[in-house]
C-alpha cells in the first residue's frame, strides 16, 4: 500500500475497573477489572462482530468508544487522533461521527417526546439539512427503511412495541451519517422478517456509504451474516480475533471452540459452564478454570495476544507452546 | 403430571389502543387455551400483538390500553370479573410475568437484594427467618447462571450488563413458584450458553411444579427447543397454530412461511436475506377479513371478501390459500 491511512479507530491497552461490593464486612476493598487491557482496530468500511458471554464486558467497551464512560487507562485514536485528553468542547467535530445503539432502547429514548421529535433532535443538534420542514421530509422519506411509516410520528415512545422502539432508536442513530455505528444487540429483540429488513439496510450502508460497524450480539448467525471480522472476549480480555471466514473455520482459543460448539449443539444438552463474572486478572488466563487444556502456566501467566498468519489473533499458552 | 387440565383459557379478546384520539384494536377477538404443564410458543411480526397479549392476561395493562372485550379464566375463574383488589391474589403470585425491557421493570433507586427480598415477603411467606431468606434469594441466582450471587445481591440495576438484569428478573418472577408464566422476550440478550441453561432451569420447573408457560420469542430456536404448541400473530389475530414441530417445519400460512425464510447465516453471507415487502398495516387501516393481504403474493379478489380456516389434524391456518407446507431448515 501507498500511503497507510490510520484505522477509523484504535484502541490501545484500554483498561476499564470497578469497584466490586463487598460481600463481608471485613472484606479489603477490591476493584473489578471490566475490560482488560484491551487492544483492537477497526478500519473504514468494516464491520467488527463483538462476542462473548453476558457480562464479559461488550456494553463497557462499547460505552468507552462513545465516550459515555471513561476508561482508568489506555488511549482511543479516531482517525489517528487521540481522542480522550479531549475536552467536550474540543470533541464537538467528532461526536457526530460515533453514534452508538443501545441494548435497552427504552432508557435513551425520551419519554415526554414523540417519536418525531425524537428524531428531529440529531438532526437540529448537528444542523443536518437546512430547515426543519427538510428534516420532516427527510424522516418521513427514510422511516420505511426500519419499517416504520409516518403514522408513528406523532406517539411517544410508550406507545409502541419493543421492536418499534428499537427501530427508532436505529433509525435516529442512522440519521446523522455516522462514520462508526456501535450496535449493542440491535436486532435480537425484532422477529426475523424486520431483522433481515435492518441487517439488509446495514449492509447497504456499508456498501454504499463506507459506515463502520462495531456490531455486539449473541446471535452468531447474524454476527457471521454480517461481520468481516469477529473479536471474541472473555472476562474482559480479547481471547481471540480474526476475520469471519478463519474464525469459524480454524477457531483456536479453547473458549471460542466451545461457543461455536455451543451455537451448533443447541438443541444436545451442553455441559453448563459456570458464567458470569469471576474476577479476571493480571496473574492467569481469564478462562483457565474451565478451560480442558490448562496448565500450571496458564494458573499463573496470563496469556499474551499473538499475531498469526492473516492477522489472526489469539491469547492462549496452548498455542504458543503448539499443542 | 396431570394431564389436558386447563389451566387458563383465553375466549375472544381484544385490546385496544389509542392512536391519534381514536382507539383502534391491536389484538383482535383472540382465544386459545393452556393446559397445566402446557409451553406454548407465540411468535409475530413485531408490533403484532404479543405483549399486549400477555400483558392483559397478566392484568397488566398499560395505562390507556383497554381490554375491550373477552373473558380470561383461570383456574376456572374467570379474571375479568374480578375487582383490582381480587387480582392482586393472583397477579404476582399464581402469574407472573417477564417484561421485556428487564432494565424498566427493576427499580433503579434500590438494589437488587431489597427488591428480591419485598417479593420474597409479599409472596413466599413460608420461608422464614433472615438467614433462610438469604438462602433462599442466592439459591435463586445461582440457579439462573449468576456467579457470586451474594454480590449481586448488593448491586443496583445499571450495575449489572444487559444478561445479568435479564437473568435477575428471571430469578425475580420464579421466587414465589408461579403456576403461569408469560415470559416476554426473556433470553433475547443472553448468549447460547445461558440461554440453554435458563431453558434447562424453565423445563426443570415446569416438571417439579407444573409450570405452565407463555414465551414470546423471535428465536425460534428457543421456541423450538421449549414448546409444544406455537401460535403464530399478525397484526392482532393468530393466523396459525399448531404443535411446534408442524408449524415451523411445515408452515402454511404465507407470513410464517416468509418468517422462517428470513434467517441470516454464514452460509449466506453476503446475500440479500429474504424479507416479507411491506409492512403491517397502521392501526388505523387494518382491514378484516385479512390483514396480510397488502403483503400477499397468494392473494386473490376472494381474500378481500373472506377468510377460512384450515385444519390439518391439530394444525390450524386462518388463510384461503394455506401453503402445501414445504419444508424450511432452521
Ligand atoms: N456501573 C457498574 N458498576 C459495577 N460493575 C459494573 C458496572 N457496569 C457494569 N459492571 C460489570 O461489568 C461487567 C461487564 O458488563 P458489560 O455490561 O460490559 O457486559 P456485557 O458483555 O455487555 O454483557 P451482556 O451481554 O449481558 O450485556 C459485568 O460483570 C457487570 O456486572
Ligand atoms: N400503550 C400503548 N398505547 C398505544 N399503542 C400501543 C401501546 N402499546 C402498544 N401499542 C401498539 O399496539 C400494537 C401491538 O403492540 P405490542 O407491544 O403488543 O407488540 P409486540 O407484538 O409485542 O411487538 P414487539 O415484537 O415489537 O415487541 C403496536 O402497534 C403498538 O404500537
Ligand atoms: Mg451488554
Ligand atoms: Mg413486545
Amino acid at each position: 500500500m501507498m500511503t497507510t491511512q490510520p484505522p477509523l479507530i484504535r484502541l490501545q491497552d484500554v483498561l476499564k475497573t470497578y469497584a466490586a461490593p463487598k460481600t463481608s464486612l471485613f472484606d479489603s476493598p477490591q476493584r473489578f477489572i471490566a475490560v482488560n487491557h484491551l487492544d483492537f482496530e477497526m478500519q473504514k468500511g468494516e464491520v467488527l462482530g463483538l462476542i462473548g458471554e453476558s457480562g464479559c464486558g461488550k456494553t463497557t467497551t462499547a460505552r468507552i468508544i462513545a465516550r459515555l464512560l471513561k476508561p482508568d487507562s489506555g488511549k482511543i485514536f479516531l482517525n489517528g487522533t487521540d481522542i480522550l485528553p479531549l475536552d467536550d468542547y474540543d470533541f464537538r467535530p467528532f461526536r457526530r461521527q460515533i453514534q452508538m445503539i443501545f441494548q435497552d432502547p427504552q432508557q435513551v429514548l425520551n419519554p415526554s417526546l414523540t417519536i418525531e421529535q425524537i428524531l428531529m433532535e440529531p438532526l437540529i443538534g448537528f444542523h443536518i439539512l437546512r430547515n426543519d420542514k427538510e428534516r420532516r421530509e427527510f424522516i418521513r422519506l427514510e422511516l420505511p427503511d426500519v419499517g416504520l411509516d409516518n403514522t408513528y410520528l406523532p406517539r411517544y415512545p410508550h406507545q409502541l412495541s419493543g421492536g418499534q422502539r428499537q427501530r427508532v432508536a436505529i433509525l435516529s442513530a442512522l440519521l446523522v451519517k455516522p462514520a462508526l455505528l456501535i450496535a449493542d444487540e440491535v436486532v435480537s429483540a425484532l422477529d426475523l422478517s424486520i431483522q433481515a429488513q435492518i441487517l439488509n439496510l446495514l449492509q447497504t450502508l456499508r456498501e454504499k456509504h463506507q459506515l463502520s460497524m462495531l456490531f455486539i450480539s449473541h446471535d452468531l448467525h447474524v454476527v457471521s451474516w454480517l461481520a468481516d471480522r469477529i473479536l471474541v472476549m472473555y472476562r474482559g480480555s480479547l481471547v481471540e480475533e480474526a476475520t469471519t471466514e478463519e474464525l469459524l473455520r480454524n477457531p483456536i482459543h479453547p473458549y471460542t471452540q466451545s461457543l461455536l460448539a455451543a451455537a451448533d449443539l443447541f438443541e444436545g444438552n451442553l455441559p453448563t459452564e459456570g458464567i458470569g463474572w469471576g474476577v479476571a486478572s493480571d496473574l492467569c488466563c481469564p478462562y483457565a478454570e474451565l478451560c480442558p487444556q490448562s496448565t500450571e502456566l496458564c494458573r499463573s501467566q496470563r496469556p499474551p495476544v499473538q499475531v498469526l498468519a492473516n492477522g489472526h489473533r489469539v491469547a492462549c499458552h496452548c498455542r504458543q507452546k503448539g499443542v | 403430571m396431570q394431564q389436558n387440565k386447563e389451566l387458563c383459557r383465553v375466549e375472544h379478546i381484544s385490546v385496544s389502543v389509542p392512536y391519534v384520539g381514536k382507539y383502534y384494536p391491536a389484538v383482535h377477538d383472540l382465544s386459545f387455551r393452556m393446559n397445566v404443564g402446557d409451553s406454548v410458543g407465540l411468535i409475530g411480526e413485531s408490533g403484532s400483538g404479543k405483549s399486549l397479549t400477555a400483558q392483559a392476561i397478566a392484568g397488566l395493562l398499560p395505562e390507556q390500553v383497554q381490554r375491550s372485550s373477552g373473558h380470561i379464566y383461570f383456574d376456572g375463574i374467570d379474571l375479568t370479573q374480578l375487582t383490582e383488589e381480587e387480582l392482586r391474589a393472583y397477579r404476582g403470585f399464581d402469574i407472573t410475568m417477564v417484561f421485556q425491557d428487564s432494565a424498566t421493570s427493576l427499580n433503579p433507586l434500590l438494589t437488587i437484594g431489597y427488591q428480591m427480598r419485598e417479593v420474597l415477603l409479599l409472596h413466599c411467606r413460608e420461608i422464614q427467618g433472615k438467614a433462610a431468606q438469604e438462602q433462599h434469594l442466592i439459591a435463586s441466582l445461582e440457579e439462573v447462571g449468576l456467579d457470586r450471587p451474594r454480590e449481586v445481591l448488593q448491586k443496583y440495576p445499571h450495575q449489572l450488563s444487559g444478561g445479568q438484569r435479564q437473568r435477575v428478573m428471571l430469578a425475580m418472577v420464579m421466587l414465589p413458584k408461579p403456576r403461569l408464566l408469560l415470559a416476554d422476550e426473556p433470553t433475547t440478550a443472553l448468549d447460547l450458553t445461558t440461554q440453554q441453561q435458563i431453558l434447562t432451569l424453565i423445563r426443570n420447573l415446569q416438571q417439579k411444579h407444573e409450570l405452565t408457560l407463555l414465551m414470546i420469542s423471535h428465536n425460534i430456536q428457543v421456541v423450538r427447543s421449549l414448546c409444544e404448541r406455537t401460535m403464530v400473530l399478525y397484526a392482532g389475530q393468530i393466523v396459525e397454530s399448531g404443535p411446534t414441530n408442524e408449524v415451523l417445519t411445515h408452515p402454511m400460512h404465507p407470513y410464517t412461511l416468509a418468517l422462517l425464510d428470513s434467517k441470516p447465516s454464514f452460509q449466506r453471507k453476503g446475500q440479500t436475506l429474504e424479507m416479507v415487502e411491506g409492512m403491517v398495516p397502521p392501526l388505523d387501516q387494518r382491514q378484516v377479513p385479512c390483514n396480510f393481504a397488502p403483503r400477499c403474493p397468494f392473494r386473490t379478489e376472494v381474500c378481500d371478501r373472506e377468510i377460512h380456516e384450515f385444519h390439518r389434524g391439530e394444525h390450524s391456518v386462518l388463510c384461503n390459500y394455506p401453503r402445501s407446507g414445504k419444508a424450511v431448515s432452521v
